[in-house]
Order: C-alpha cells, then sequence, then structure tokens
C-alpha cells in the first residue's frame, strides 16, 4: 500500500507563517537547532540568581544578574544541539559557571561579573596541559564544536 | 470628545511592530506584472521591494496523497506576495492577491513609538493609492471582508519577569495555581487565546510565545495581539471604523491581560 502523506500535518508553523508580522521572529525553544536542554538549563540559572551573600560559608558574593544574563545569551546563541546539558554551578566571584565533560573533552566555562567569559578547556586524563583564557561568545561557541567533536 | 481619550496610552510600550491590513476576496484581472508597475507609483516613498511566497488564507487547500507519485498543475497566475520598503526603514507595505498590509516596525531604543493615529493615515494613503492603481488598470475594486490590526510585543526578560515561574507578575490572567500542587513551576508557557468581539464583529487573538531575540539572544515573550474584524460594509467609513474597534480591543486587551505592575514600568499615563 502507498504511504499516506498528510502535507498539513506542520499546523503549528504553518498558524506562525499565517500572521501578518514581518520584522519581528524572535527563535522558538523548539526551533530545529535548539537543545532540549535549553529551558531546564536557563530555569537552573537563574535559580542561582536568589543566593544569599556567603552562599558557600566562605563569604562569597551572591551571583550577580550580569553573569545570569551573559549566560543564558550564550547558551540562546549558542549551536546547543551540539552538545549534552552542562553543569551549572555559581562561582565564589558572584559568576556562573558551566560545566560539560563529552568524550573526554572537559569545558568550563565562567561568566564573570565583569562581563567576561573565562574557559578552562582540557582533555580528561590529562593528555595536554589544560588551555585557560578570556574568550568572546564567537570563540566559546568554536569551543562547544571541539567539545562535540567536530573542530 | 475623542475617543482616543477613553484608551490605555503608555510612555514606553513594549510594541516592536503593529500591522493594519485588509483581507479580501482574490482579485480578478489581477496580473504579475501589476506588482511591479504599482511599485513604480510610489517608489519614491518604497524604494525597496522583495518578492515572497504568500501568507496562506484562513482557508489555505489542503492536500492529502495517497498515491506514490502525484503530479501537481498549477494553473494561472503563481501566487506571490510583494513588500515595498518604506525609505524611513521603518514601515513596509505587503500586497498579495488577497491583501494589502501595513507593517511597522521599532528597530531599536532610538525609534520612537509610531501611535496608530500617525499609522492609520499612511496606511490609508497608500491603500488609496493601490484602489487608483486598480481602477487604472480596469482591475475591480476589492471586496474587503477582513480588517485586520495587530501589534507585536516583546517583554524582556529582566524588565518584570525573570523566569516562567514569575509569568503571573506579568500577565494577569495566568495564576499558575494546581489543583494537587504535585506539578514543579513551569520551564515554559505558552498560550493561544481567542477572545469574540461582540455583535459578531470580529475575534481578538492573543499568543504568548516564549523564544529569545535573533539580534542578541535576548529571552523575551512576544505577546501578539491580532484583531480581525468584520466591516459593515465595505465603504470607507465602515472599513476605518472597523480598524479603530480592533484597536480599541488591541489596547484595552492588552490592558486587561497584563499586571498594574508591568503598567508602572511601560509609564501608564493617567487618563484624562
Amino acid at each position: 500500500m502507498a504511504p499516506k502523506v498528510a502535507l498539513n500535518q506542520f499546523r503549528r508553523s504553518r498558524e506562525t507563517r499565517r500572521s501578518s508580522s514581518v520584522f519581528s521572529t524572535i527563535k522558538k525553544y523548539e526551533d530545529k537547532d535548539t537543545a532540549g536542554w535549553l529551558p531546564e538549563a536557563r530555569e537552573a540559572i537563574s535559580q542561582l540568581e536568589h543566593l544569599p551573600d556567603g552562599w558557600d560559608s566562605y563569604g562569597s558574593t551572591a551571583v550577580q544578574q550580569i553573569a545570569v544574563n551573559n549566560a543564558i545569551r550564550f547558551l540562546f546563541g549558542a549551536p546547543s544541539r551540539l552538545v549534552p546539558a552542562p553543569h551549572v554551578s555559581p562561582t565564589p566571584g558572584g559568576g556562573i559557571g558551566l560545566h560539560w565533560q563529552v568524550n573526554g573533552r572537559d569545558l568550563e566555562l565562567e561568566f564573570t561579573t565583569t562581563g567576561t567569559i573565562e574557559s578552562l578547556k582540557s582533555y580528561v586524563g590529562g593528555k595536554s596541559e589544560p588551555e585557560e583564557k578570556v574568550i568572546q561568545d564567537t570563540e566559546a561557541y568554536a569551543l562547544l564544536r571541539w567539545l562535540a567533536g567536530i573542530s | 470628545m475623542s475617543r482616543e481619550v477613553h484608551l490605555p496610552d503608555f510612555q514606553k510600550p513594549p510594541a516592536v511592530e503593529t500591522f493594519l491590513g485588509f483581507h479580501f476576496s482574490s482579485l480578478q484581472n489581477w496580473k504579475t506584472p501589476y506588482f511591479g508597475l504599482f511599485w513604480q507609483e510610489i517608489r519614491s516613498e518604497y524604494p525597496d521591494a522583495e518578492v515572497l511566497p504568500p501568507i496562506p488564507a484562513e482557508d489555505a487547500f489542503k492536500v492529502e496523497l495517497d498515491a506514490q507519485r502525484v503530479t501537481l498543475k498549477v494553473k494561472g497566475e503563481i501566487p506571490v506576495r510583494w513588500w515595498y520598503s518604506h525609505k524611513s526603514g521603518t514601515r513596509l507595505i505587503q500586497i498579495q492577491n488577497d491583501r494589502f498590509i501595513q507593517n511597522w516596525r521599532k528597530r531599536d531604543a532610538r525609534d520612537d513609538y509610531i501611535h496608530y493615529a500617525e499609522l492609520k493615515p499612511s496606511f490609508l494613503k497608500v491603500w488609496n493609492e493601490f484602489l487608483r492603481f486598480l481602477k487604472s488598470n480596469k482591475v475591480k475594486s476589492p471586496e474587503i471582508n477582513l480588517c485586520e490590526i495587530g501589534y507585536v510585543n516583546n517583554i524582556d526578560r529582566g524588565h518584570g519577569w525573570k523566569n516562567f515561574s514569575e509569568l503571573g507578575k506579568v500577565m494577569s490572567s495566568w495564576s499558575g495555581n494546581t489543583t494537587t500542587g504535585f506539578l514543579p513551576p513551569p520551564n515554559l508557557i505558552a498560550l493561544n487565546t481567542v477572545y469574540p468581539i461582540p455583535n459578531r464583529a470580529g475575534s481578538l487573538h492573543v499568543s504568548m510565545e516564549p523564544g529569545f531575540r535573533q539580534q542578541d539572544n535576548t529571552e523575551t515573550i512576544q505577546l501578539t495581539l491580532t484583531a480581525r474584524c468584520r466591516p459593515v460594509t465595505p465603504n470607507s467609513r465602515d472599513l476605518t471604523a472597523a480598524l479603530d474597534l480592533g484597536r480599541e480591543w488591541i489596547v484595552k486587551g492588552f490592558e486587561d491581560l497584563t499586571t498594574q505592575k508591568m503598567h508602572l514600568l511601560w509609564g501608564k499615563k493617567k487618563r484624562g
């Protein structure tokens, strides 16, 4: 029997295309290049903003909004489908840390309170010296591709 | 006294785009080259043009294929939509053989919000030029069946909300309550609602979608209100009245759907 093909099964996208709006298209969570873990990661980062000063009992400062915003913006612009969800943590200086370990590659990104991104890239098992750098968003995206093994 | 006085107004509304337009039965005798000829008429004001696929109609055709091999033949004109961009960079006219729409956008913080009172005359001016063009080319005047007006609002993260458990701080219609408390706060919320406008005059469509802006990856809640109103008659006074009614429902609906806390952030003006 011949396969049945419904041309109008993508009702949702059809609805979107029906709109007369043209200028203000936003990238949706369900877009094909967006990872399914993104809302959960965003929520985890956002929750850290509620930590008070001294949250680690060592006098660390509260997580700052600039770090939260930059970490979330970074993930929204990143090729998130290439990598699994990061481990999200506060850093002692009030920043946000994202950590991945994929196929023997280890990457830590810290979004600091001064608006910079600090990266620490290494191979698990010490195959080479860890590389520590202050980087831009685009370089951090490249590091995610490295983590995924495609560069 | 103008009815404008009774409508809510904001100093810093979150609107990033508005559109107003007419939907009509497909134009008879309309030919594809007319898009280019009409462009010549308005080119001094609208120097750029683009050709795109049309926006599908509400009752766009549906096709189901059961055969392994099918040939589809399209007879006559291939439907297209033309965009004519205004020299200001903030306005656009969209024409296809069953729609005529004007869009306005706020590109960034430097662009002032343009009110309906200014956008309606510019829309009607080009519409009247279009009608003259149709007449001079012996194309029957369109039979308008729907007047559409829409406002797209971006409510960015950090402006009244930080995560979706706080949506109730933005939208008064969202309580987030559950019956047993089993569910955790949601990670994402999207809403679609349709409200009837009394006397079968039309409907107000409200959609709320989470996402992030392409240009700066800022997370935002996009709240779009679109009113589609049926004109009582196709005469110009009733067309304008239908647009005005739609606009009134959007503005009052926006005020009703959003919280007073957000109204303060957007600088709601006191009613005179």
